[in-house]
Order: structure tokens, then sequence, then C-alpha cells
């Protein structure tokens, strides 16, 4: 038989009975969480005023969450996807913990826009609808390219979740049909397995699938951040009108989902004692790339402002002066110091990798992230090109709640989904597993050997 | 997936020398040079242009190359193993590259435009920190030394371990090869402990190496391309500059594969179908990647629609140059995209060398289209029969560079230090420690 | 088929299940279907599988995509001609964008669309012709034939030491 199947236990735990820690966990997340919807509702109510954004700062909070979020969600797809078009064997324990971060980031983040727009309701005007005014969306607005962008990454990721999850649900079925064939849990298991029975047809199609997806994912996911920037950069704003912004917003954005990933495997391996799965080596290869888009981050920073430099023109270097010696220097070398500094002292050295020092590495790069774009929005726009429009933001209660409650949303969904689907793809493990003892055991089997 | 077989005992092969390549290679030269003279008394300027845009297109090859055998190094590629020294022989082209700098060096206001609108331009006044002639010597020679100086020590280090491994080839070595071994074997510490410090030491320096890279060449890129056109300024062209410059390393590491592979039994055997097929992954990806970079700077710009910005857009695709830069999108992405898209132009020797063929002479307009149109005089002609004449000194010492490392030096890395033992047992899951 | 039934054998080692389904394939049984926990390339193989027809999918769905892309960006502007920002009527810089996403767009619908349909999902009614073993480790082998050519099929099963081997017909 293949493999330790003892090692599986700690993931189908959650699956197959109540666990009152993840009950409580959902719980107080859930109330984390309400607090984004009591915002929001009471935003809703008084209008957008309650919020700080007003003139010329228009782009506070919110839209610094949505470039966060949709950056996070560059943690999942995204590098699950490289790790399997390019075979990364350790890759197998990790690709569904992070593709669910995608889907549920996409969510969040996506929720931005909306929030900002004040009248959610009218949001159906950038989707191209027959109307009776005969008016169609915009499409040469980078706004009308976002939601192309992320809806089609969403319902990309989306699939690209659930198909390698679905073998998976077919062994939940056969294990409840096999405990009890009545219960609720059996029921619902082989409805959503959809009947996959694992023929080598199924596999053979199914490899195909998850392949060609993985490939075209990688693409929409880089043309999503490459997009958000771009509502920045097509504007003649004073350091957004950038032509590195495209690649820059993404790099950051798999950066941030990396730190991200470190901290959500990390809280997994110990809440849910995975320490088989998600292993030291796991984390020492994770941290090597998270140095790797570390010294790519800083990189891209650097070129940026040395051209802002370069050029020297008076109001992109207006703007340049407050980031780097007036209002927004503390925070930008903050930013610094949490994204530069630290992760390259802490990770290039081995002991530098272990899981919990990658995962406060994370924490403090995730905070860096969100300074980045909190800089980008609100920086640029309290210094705008006519100066009698300088202005300056502050943040009320109502995005603080938001933005905070974002955060328990996230979890909240993510707990969920620990309840629901194995966190690591079973039947991906065996199948390294399976290789790993073709290794070993060819000797044993000469007929592995003629093909 | 695949698992990657590397023998265990990798035969020592060089690439036999030719009296004819020889031959050609200083034919080319001869050729390059007289070329050059003869340009120089024409129109010195446009002589240089043809120079600078070579050498800048040469260099970019050679670093992109030795880029794709330090990234590979890093993520611990295997599949590569028999294309490493491939890469590595371009190392060979930079200490020439270093000393065809030094001329292009001693320019003057005839040739850099902001040397005489620093005069009168308020704006280029603005920029004097950084466009001034001694810090645009200092950071080209001390940027090109260093970044050069980490490649040769790179390759120094994947050399070494190989020494030990060919002492006892049987063929008669030449005189060089023999004062290059022992050159390379001095203050030797045993098979063992050579292997091991190469290794330590390459993966600590390639890290650096590639943010030197990234440095190094975004300089080059502002030095001779943006300057050019003193009031434009593109965060994307460092990006896009030597993002490029990896791609026409991929692909001449491609084209080089190819080539080994009619030249010897074991090129031909061990350059297989997975190696095939994973440097043609890489060659399609990286033109996705480059039109990608090329798209997001040009939509930006076209949007901005501001005058300085797109005087540089423009003046590539107006009616004088727009045909040129239509060539290389074709070159650079609709022949490659289409081309590499399936899986058998990747695997069949002829046609991956037929593409990478594509991309470099795509890559090599790239380059002259990014430079030359900002020098241009209205009037002239867009491309003379020059450019490439004078190309040809180039090619010719590039590939005479790279055929003596190859025929001096085992062409595929004897030493293949892939199986890293703390790795190998952390890969192998908890209930499968023993077997 | 009309007289005619099913074999279904588990197997613990690929191997025996590889030489199974080698020995029934070189008997001349058409229908034979094999299970595993995950993919398994060799069993791929001695069923005679060619590369999945599924790329063809996600080609075939990109392009209508790239197409759709364009066809609804210009016809839209065309529909209702209003200068913005200065940028002309047809702005393909700015369409490419939208054309690309729904290249992607349309390329996952369809290769979800031509997976479901090559690999016969969803199918949720239960079948005879399974075991819920094989999710969790064992192999099976199912072939389809005449009863006469069912014995010969049941001796070559047999062969290869299966822990199990029952009788059923597939109903699909």
């Amino acid at each position: 038989m293949t493999g330790d199947r003892s090692r599986e236990e700690p993931l189908f735990r959650p699956l197959t009975a109540w666990r009152p820690k993840l009950i409580l966990g959902s719980l107080f997340t859930g109330a984390v969480a309400a607090l984004l919807f009591y915002s929001w509702g009471y935003q809703i109510r008084n209008d957008i005023g309650v919020a700080g954004i007003n003139r010329p700062v228009f782009w506070g909070f919110y839209i610094t969450n949505f470039v966060f979020w949709i950056g996070i969600s560059h943690a999942g797809t995204l590098i699950s996807a490289i790790l399997r078009v390019t075979s990364a064997e350790w890759r197998r324990p990790v690709t569904r913990c992070a593709e669910a971060i995608t889907v549920f980031a996409l969510l969040i983040g996506g929720l931005f826009p909306l929030i900002h727009l004040g009248r959610p309701w009218l949001f159906w005007f950038m989707i191209p609808l027959p109307n009776h005014r005969g008016l169609w969306p915009n499409f040469r607005s980078p706004l009308v390219w976002d939601i192309t962008a992320i809806g089609t990454y969403l319902i990309g990721s989306i699939l690209y979740l659930l198909l390698p999850l679905l073998p998976d649900l077919a062994i939940l079925r056969d294990r409840h049909t096999a405990d009890n064939p009545d219960s609720a849990r059996a029921r619902i298991y082989r409805f959503i397995a959809l009947g996959w029975r694992g023929t080598a047809q199924q596999w053979h199609s199914l490899e195909s699938g998850i392949r060609a997806l993985a490939v075209i994912i990688i693409p929409v996911a880089v043309s999503v951040h490459t997009i958000v920037s771009w509502d920045f950069s097509m504007t003649l704003q004073p350091m957004w009108h950038s032509t590195i912004f495209g690649p820059y917003f993404v790099v950051g954005a798999i950066y941030s989902g990396i730190a991200v990933l470190m901290v959500t495997m990390y809280l997994l391996r110990r809440g849910m004692g995975l320490e088989s799965y998600l292993n030291d080596k796991v984390f020492n290869n994770l941290g090597l790339l998270f140095l790797a888009f570390t010294l790519i981050w800083g990189y891209f920073t650097f070129a940026e402002h040395l051209t802002v430099w370069y050029g020297n023109e008076p109001s992109e270097m207006a703007v340049f002066t407050e980031r780097i010696s007036g209002k927004y220097a503390r925070i930008f070398w903050a930013m610094v110091l949490l994204n530069v500094a630290v992760p390259v002292l802490v990770l290039s050295f081995p002991r530098g990798r272990k899981p919990w020092l990658t995962a406060i590495v994370g924490v403090g790069v995730l905070i860096g992230m969100w300074i980045e774009r909190f800089i980008i929005v609100v920086g640029t726009l309290s210094l705008p090109r006519l100066d009698f429009t300088v202005g300056s933001y502050q943040p009320t209660w109502v995005e603080l709640g938001i933005l905070v409650g974002s955060f328990g949303c996230f979890a909240l969904l993510y707990l969920v989904f620990v309840q629901i689907a194995p966190i690591v793809s079973i039947w991906e493990v065996r199948e390294g597993d399976h290789h790993l003892n073709q290794v070993h055991s060819a000797t044993e089997h000469p007929v592995l050997e003629t093909t | 997936m695949a698992h990657i077989h590397v023998p265990a005992e990798v035969s020592v092969c060089y690439l036999p020398r030719s009296r004819k390549a020889n031959l050609l290679i200083l034919a080319f030269i001869v050729v390059g040079v007289v070329s050059f003279y003869i340009r120089w008394r024409q129109d010195p300027q446009a002589a240089w242009i043809s120079y600078i845009t070579n050498w800048l297109y040469f260099t970019s090859v050679s670093m992109g190359g030795l880029l794709l055998a330090i990234a590979t190094w890093i993520t611990k590629a295997k599949w590569n193993w028999s294309m490493r020294r491939v890469n590595q022989s371009f190392v060979a082209f930079l200490p020439l590259s270093f000393l065809l700098v030094l001329p292009m060096l001693s320019l003057g206001e005839s040739y850099f435009p902001w040397i005489e609108m620093m005069a009168g331009d308020p704006v280029v006044q603005k920029k004097s920190a950084y466009l001034n002639m001694p810090f645009l010597i200092v950071r080209n020679i001390l940027g090109l030394a260093a970044l050069f100086g980490v490649a040769l020590y790179f390759v120094y280090l994947a050399l070494r371990p190989d020494m030990g491994l060919t002492d006892q080839r049987t063929e008669a070595g030449g005189k060089s090869e023999e004062a290059w071994r022992a050159r390379l074997t001095r203050g030797w510490m045993g098979q063992e402990k050579e292997q091991v410090r190469s290794y330590k030491r390459m993966t600590t320096i390639a890290p650096v190496f590639v943010i030197m890279y990234a440095v190094v060449m975004t300089m080059l890129s502002y030095d001779w391309i943006m300057s050019l056109e003193p009031h434009w300024f593109s965060t994307m062209l460092g990006p896009w500059f030597f993002m490029g410059a990896f791609w026409a390393g991929i692909a001449a590491t491609a084209l080089w594969s190819m080539y080994l592979r009619t030249q010897h039994e074991d090129f031909h055997r061990h350059i297989g179908l997975q190696q095939r097929h994973d440097i043609g992954k890489l060659a399609f990806g990286f033109c996705v990647f480059w039109t990608y970079l090329f798209f997001s700077q040009y939509i930006v710009i076209w949007y901005g629609k501001l005058p300085w910005e797109q005087a540089w857009i423009v003046r590539r695709s107006d009616e004088v140059w727009g045909g040129l830069s239509g060539l290389v999108i074709l070159l650079c992405f609709v022949i490659p995209f289409a081309g590499l898209i399936g899986r058998k132009p990747k695997t069949k020797p002829v046609l991956l060398a037929f593409f990478t063929s594509v991309i470099l002479v795509g890559m090599w307009l790239e380059r002259y289209v990014m430079l030359a149109p900002s020098l241009h005089h209205e009037g002239d002609p867009v491309f003379t029969i020059w450019q490439p004449l004078i190309g040809l000194m180039f090619l010719g010492l590039y590939l005479g560079s790279v055929r003596w490392f190859l025929t001096t030096f085992p062409a595929i890395q004897v030493w293949q230090p892939m199986v890293d033992p703390e790795t190998r047992e952390a890969e192998i899951p908890a209930g499968f420690a023993t077997d | 088929m009309e007289n005619a039934g099913g074999l279904l054998a588990s197997y613990e080692y690929l191997d025996s299940t590889v030489d199974a389904i080698k020995g029934l394939k070189k008997a001349g049984f058409e229908t034979v279907r094999a299970y595993t926990p995950y993919p398994e390339h060799h069993i791929e193989d001695a069923l005679g599988y060619d590369q999945s027809p599924v790329r063809v999918w996600t080609l075939v769905g990109g392009l209508t995509g790239t197409a759709t892309g364009f066809a609804l960006t210009i016809w839209t502007s065309m529909d209702w001609p209003l200068v913005v920002g200065g940028k002309p009527m047809v702005s393909i810089p700015a369409y490419i964008i939208i054309a690309f996403e729904l290249t992607i767009l349309f390329g996952a619908l369809a290769t979800i669309i031509g997976l479901f349909v090559l690999s016969r999902l969803p199918s949720i009614k239960p079948t005879v012709v399974y075991d819920p073993e094989f999710s969790s480790g064992r192999y099976g082998v199912y072939v389809e034939g005449s009863h006469q050519r069912l014995e010969e099929a049941r001796r070559i099963m047999n062969e290869q030491e299966p822990i199990e081997l029952r009788e059923g017909e597939a109903d699909d």
C-alpha cells in the first residue's frame, strides 16, 4: 500500500467531527467580520461623508485595502501555478492552502471598490449589459479593465481551487459513506464530489486540465495587478504616472502574497498539527522564494525612485521629498525596514528560515506592504499638481472598522473552508509519496523501468 | 512529474577545434574593424551608433546567458545540467566587452546630446547630478568591472572541480589547456573539498550577482539609451532592457546547444528531449514576458499622452522608423509566440534553432531601435549595411571567445553537484525514511 | 451490448494492475477501464492514452474569447460613438486588455467543460462498478465483453492475483 496513512489523520479530523477550537475560532472571527458589515451599513445609511476621504484625497483606506487584498490574492494561484508548471516536488502540501488564500482574498478585495462606490447598488453600470439608455461601459477606462480582469481571475481561481479538490472530495465521500452512508456529511460529499471515480480517463483529463489552467492562470494573475496599477499610472498624477508600475505592483503583490502564505501556513501547522506536511523544508524553500522577492521588490522600489530622481520633475520631486524626508518619511522608512532590512537579515540564513521566524517576518512584510500602498495612494493625492488643492487625510472609525473587519472576514472564510475541505491536497501528496516509493523499489519491480 | 536523470559519470567532452571556424571568425573581425574605420571616416556618429548598439547587444547576450546559469543555480534546477557550461562559456566575452566599452567612454559632446543641452536647457540642468561625464565614466567602469568580476569568479568556481575530474583524460591536451589547468588548480585542496567549497561559494554569490545584474544593466540602459533623449524618462526601461537581455541569453544558449549537438556525439545524446523542451519553454515564456513589459510601457505612455514622454514612442512609430519597429514586434513577439507555442517546435532541434535565431535577430534590432532613433538626423537612412557589418566585429569576437572557452574547458560540466545530501533527506517524508 | 457483462478486479500493486491491463489489451478487449488513487502514467501508457484533448478545448475557448473581446469592445464603441479622453473611437491598445482577459476567461471555462465532458462528470448516481477502496490506495480494472469472452478476461485478471474480483456492468 502507499505510504503512511496515520499522518493523514490531522487532515481528516476537522472534516469528520465538529472541533470546538475551530467553532470558537469561527465565532470570534465572525464577530470581527461583523465589524466590516456594521461599518459599511453605517456608511450606506449615513452616506460616504462618514469616511475621511475628501478633496483632494479621494482615495484613502478603501483603495489602499483594495490594492492590498488583491495583492494578497497573488499568494495562491500564482505561486501554486508556478510551482506546478515547474513541477517542484515540494509544492504538494502547499498548493491547496495557497489557492484558498487567493479565492478569499479576492472576494474581500473585490468588495472594496463597492464599499468605495458609496452607492454600491449602481455597480452594474460597469458590466456590459444592454440597457434602455443604450449606453455601454467605457472600455478605455482602467476601471472597466479592472472589473474584467478581477472577474476573470476570480472565476479562474475558483476553478483552479476546485478542480484539484474534486478527487479529495471523493476520498471524503468514500470515507464518510463507509462510516455511515446516511449521515449528512456522506450525503453532502456524495453530491459535491460530482461522482468522481478516479478512472484513468478522468485522471488523464484532470491532469491535463489542471496543467492548462495553471499555464493560463499565470498571465491572468500578472495582468490583474498590472491593471490595478494602471488605475494609478494611467493618470498624470505625480509618481503615479510611471511605466514600471505594472511589474512593480505585481512583484509587490506576490511579495505580500508569500508573506500571508507564510503566516497562514504557520498557523495551520500549529493549529492543526500538520508538522509532517508543512515541514521545515517547505518553510525553508518558501523562505528562499520570499527572500528572492524581497530583493526583487527592493530593486523595483529602487528603480522607481532612482528614475524619479533622475527625471527630476518638480511636482514629482515634491511627492518624492515628502516620502523620503517629509510627512511620510517615518512610515516610508518603516516600510524599508520591514520590507527590505529585516527580511534580508533574517531570511539570508538557514536558521532564519525556521517556520516561526518566517511567520514573524511575514507579518512585518504585510504591514510594510500595506504602508507602501498607503503611501502611493495618499502620498500622491495629498500633493496633486495644482498646489492650491494640497490636502491631508485622516481615516475615521468607519474606515478603520472596515479594515479590521476585512481581516476577520478573511479568517472566517478560511476557517470555514478548513472544515469543508482538506487543507492539504491528499491525492497529490499520496502521488508524491508513491513516486518516491517507486524510486525506492524500482529494482524490485522491473516492470516500472520499461517505460 | 519529470525526474531528471543526471548520469553519475558525465563523459568529458570538448567542442572540437576547427581551423575553418577560426578563419571565418577572423574574417568577421577583420571585416568588422575595417567597416568601422571606413564608416568612422564618413560619419563618426553613425559609426559609434553601430558600435554601441552592437556592444550593448553582445554584452546583453553574454550577461543574459550567465544570468541563466546563475538563476538555475539558485533554483537548484537539474534539467539544464548538460547546458550549464554553455551558459558559463559566455563569460569569455566579458573581458573583451570590458575593453570595448573603454573607447565608448571617451566620446564627448559630439555623441551625447545632453552635454550641449546642459548649457541652456533647465530640464536637463536639473539632471546634472546624474548626467555628467566624470560620473558616467566612473559608474560604467566600476559597475562593469564589479559585475564582470563576479561573473568571472562564479565561472572560475564552477570550473575548478572539473579540473580534478578531467586530469586523466586520454586525449593529449594542448599547451594552453595545460596552462589553464595549472592556473585553475592553484592551491588545490582535493576533489571533495573543492566541490564543497565551490558549491557553497557559488550559492552565496549567486544572489549577489542577480542584484548586481539588475542594477548595472539598468544603469547601462539609462546611460546608453535613455540619456540620449534627455527629456524623456521611463521607469520601465531598465527592467525591459535587462529582461530582454536575459531572453537573448536564453535564446543564444538554445542556439549554441543545438549547434553543439551537431558537433559531437555526447552533446547529441545529452542535450535531449527534456533539455530542449525546457529551454524552449523558457524561450517561449520570455517571449510572453517581453511582450508584457513592452506593452505595459507602451500603454502607459499612450494613455498619458504627455508630449515629452510620448515623443520617444512617436519617433519610433512614425513613417520613418515605424517599419523597423513593426519588424521588431514581428520578430520578438508574433513569430516566436506563434512558432514556439506548441510542443513540437520546442523539441525539434531544427525548429528550435530557427525560432531562437529569429529571437536573436529581433533582439538585435530591438537594441538598435531603442538607441538609434534618438540620435537620428532627418533625412538619413534609418538602416544601413554598416550596422551589420560593424556588428561582424563583435560577432566574431563573441563567437571566437565562446568557442575558445568550449574547446579549452569541458563543454559539459563534469562535476554535477546536484545531490545535496541535506535536502535529499528532507524530501523523503516521514514514514518512508527507511526502505 | 446484449448478452454481455463486466468484471471488476481490485489490485494491491501497480505492476499487477499494469500487467492485467496489458494482458486484456493484448487479448483484444476494447472496453478496459482502470481506477487509480492518483494519476498513474504507467497505467495510462498501458491503456494507450495519448495526449489528452483537454488542451484543444482550452485553445478553442481561448480563441473564441479573443474574438469576443475585440468584437464586444469595438461594436459597443461604434454603437454609441463617444470620444473619451482624446482617444480614438476604436482604441486597440485598450481593447487588447479586454480581449486578453476574455481569452483567459473563455479558455478556463472551456477547459472545465471539456474536462467534464471527457471524464463524464458529473455522474452522481451510484454505480456498482466502483469500490470505495479505489480512492484510498487500491487499483481497479474493469473490463466489458460478451459472456464467453469474459471467461478469458477472468483468467487474465486472476493471473495477477486480485484482492477481489466481481461481476457487474457499468450502466453508462
